[in-house]
């Protein structure tokens, strides 16, 4: 007794126009008490009429619809495609970035082991070589501007070895705002040594790094 | 029934995989057959033919959106429901009046689609117990029930017998039947 769920237009159409039997109508009419969207159907057929060519122009209109539908896919997959060209791009990017920084660090790396080689090369070499040599005693010393190197040359060349001979020396004294030291004093050495070192830290180069300056001065 | 259980089966089938593929020649295989039954329930209400083939169109064009979203499971009452309310949005957008009719029945019409099998199956099984409740009728709905469902007279023919406007047949049998529904429910609990 049930119709299958394609509708028979046709049966509609007979019903409406009242070419079915009685027990027909009945059936359909029962049927139609049971399913709203058939009842609501067949009444709005009845406003007016059922027209096959209209029906067939729906169909023909949705096959239509469907037929748009490689386009559209083909547009969705091109659209795709375009994601995945993004998406390694923008990897390689990242890669390249991380990359890049790697190579960075390593380098300031690098540059910051220079750094310290060079500030341990800069320190005073001990003495032993039988040449006058002057060292800083604390790590907050001052230092000459021109470096120990430079300055150990200069005290070289100017000190009268006569007035020390073989000797060690220690002076503390403070630097002013010019670079110059002030308010020597001595800890050790003889004080012909001592007025000699004295002499030759008033006429040197200036100090820099410290307002104090503690400073040995060894003489073989 | 056999091949009514199989094509409800494919409907569920032709569901599943549009909703996963979004393939619209399975959503077409779905829409084809009811085309007839969206184009005469929009001519109801839109009461325009133009306007009504526009109708089945989109309502298609949102079937194609909403079917991938949603879970259905019993499409022809879903595609029903979604269809009517199309047709009384645009009668909304479109400025008018509602003139449509909203018989009492229309309230009941979701809740009979819903238990149809049911009603398929009980409801002829139960006619014997049903009499009992027929006498609890009043004598219209009575006398049109009887025609209708005992001596299969379609409503034409009911309305020559009692002299009744055909309007009034079908609203008798349609409180008719729903209190008979209520009556035989109440029956079966007790």
């Amino acid at each position: 007794m049930e119709m299958d769920n394609t509708y028979n237009i046709i049966r509609i159409q007979q019903y409406l126009r009242g070419e079915l039997t009685p027990e027909e109508m009945n059936q359909l009419e029962r049927q139609a008490l049971d399913d709203p969207f058939l009842s609501d159907a067949i009444e709005g057929y009845a406003h007016k009429g059922v027209s096959h060519a209209k029906l067939t122009l729906l169909q023909q209109r949705l096959q239509d619809r469907i037929a748009q539908q490689p386009q559209e896919r083909s547009r969705m997959l091109f659209n795709s495609q375009r994601l995945g060209i993004a998406a390694v791009a923008c990897l390689l990017f990242l890669l390249s970035c991380v990359l890049f920084w790697m190579i960075n660090t390593r380098d300031a790396k690098t540059g910051q082991e220079k750094v310290t080689l060079e500030l341990k090369t800069s320190e005073p070499i001990p003495s032993g070589n039988g040449l006058s040599i002057a060292r800083k005693l604390t790590d907050k010393s001052a230092a000459p501007e021109i470096g120990w190197e430079a300055f150990n040359s200069y005290v070289k060349k100017n000190m009268r070895a006569a007035n020390i001979g073989k000797d060690v020396v220690i002076l503390s004294f403070e630097i002013n705002e010019h670079g110059r030291p002030i308010n020597i004093s001595s800890s050790k050495g003889k004080s012909a040594s001592v007025e000699e070192v004295k002499m030759l830290l008033e006429n040197g180069p200036i100090w820099t790094g410290s307002k104090r300056a503690d400073v040995e001065f060894v003489f073989e | 029934m056999v091949f009514k259980r199989t094509y409800q089966q494919s409907e569920t089938d032709l569901l599943k995989q549009y909703k996963s593929t979004g393939d619209l020649n399975l959503l077409g295989t779905l829409y084809e057959p009811y085309m007839p039954l969206v184009y005469g329930l929009c001519l109801r209400y839109l009461k325009d033919e133009s306007k009504s083939e526009d109708a089945v169109m989109q309502i298609f064009e949102q079937l194609i959106k909403k079917l991938r979203i949603h879970e259905v499971s019993n499409f022809k009452s879903w595609l029903y429901s979604f269809a009517r309310n199309y047709c009384l949005m645009e009668l909304r957008s479109s400025g008018k009046t509602i003139t449509v009719s909203l018989d009492e029945n229309s309230f009941m019409e979701n809740e009979l689609i819903e238990h149809q099998s049911f009603e398929d199956n009980m409801l002829e099984a139960k006619l014997s117990s049903m009499e009992k409740c027929l006498e609890y009728l009043n004598n219209e709905q009575k006398e049109c029930i009887k025609l209708f469902y005992l001596d299969q007279k379609c409503y034409k023919d009911i309305c020559e017998i009692t002299g009744y406007d055909i309007s009034k047949v079908k609203s008798y049998i349609q409180n008719g039947k729903r209190n008979l529904k209520i009556c035989m429910e109440k029956n079966g609990n007790g």
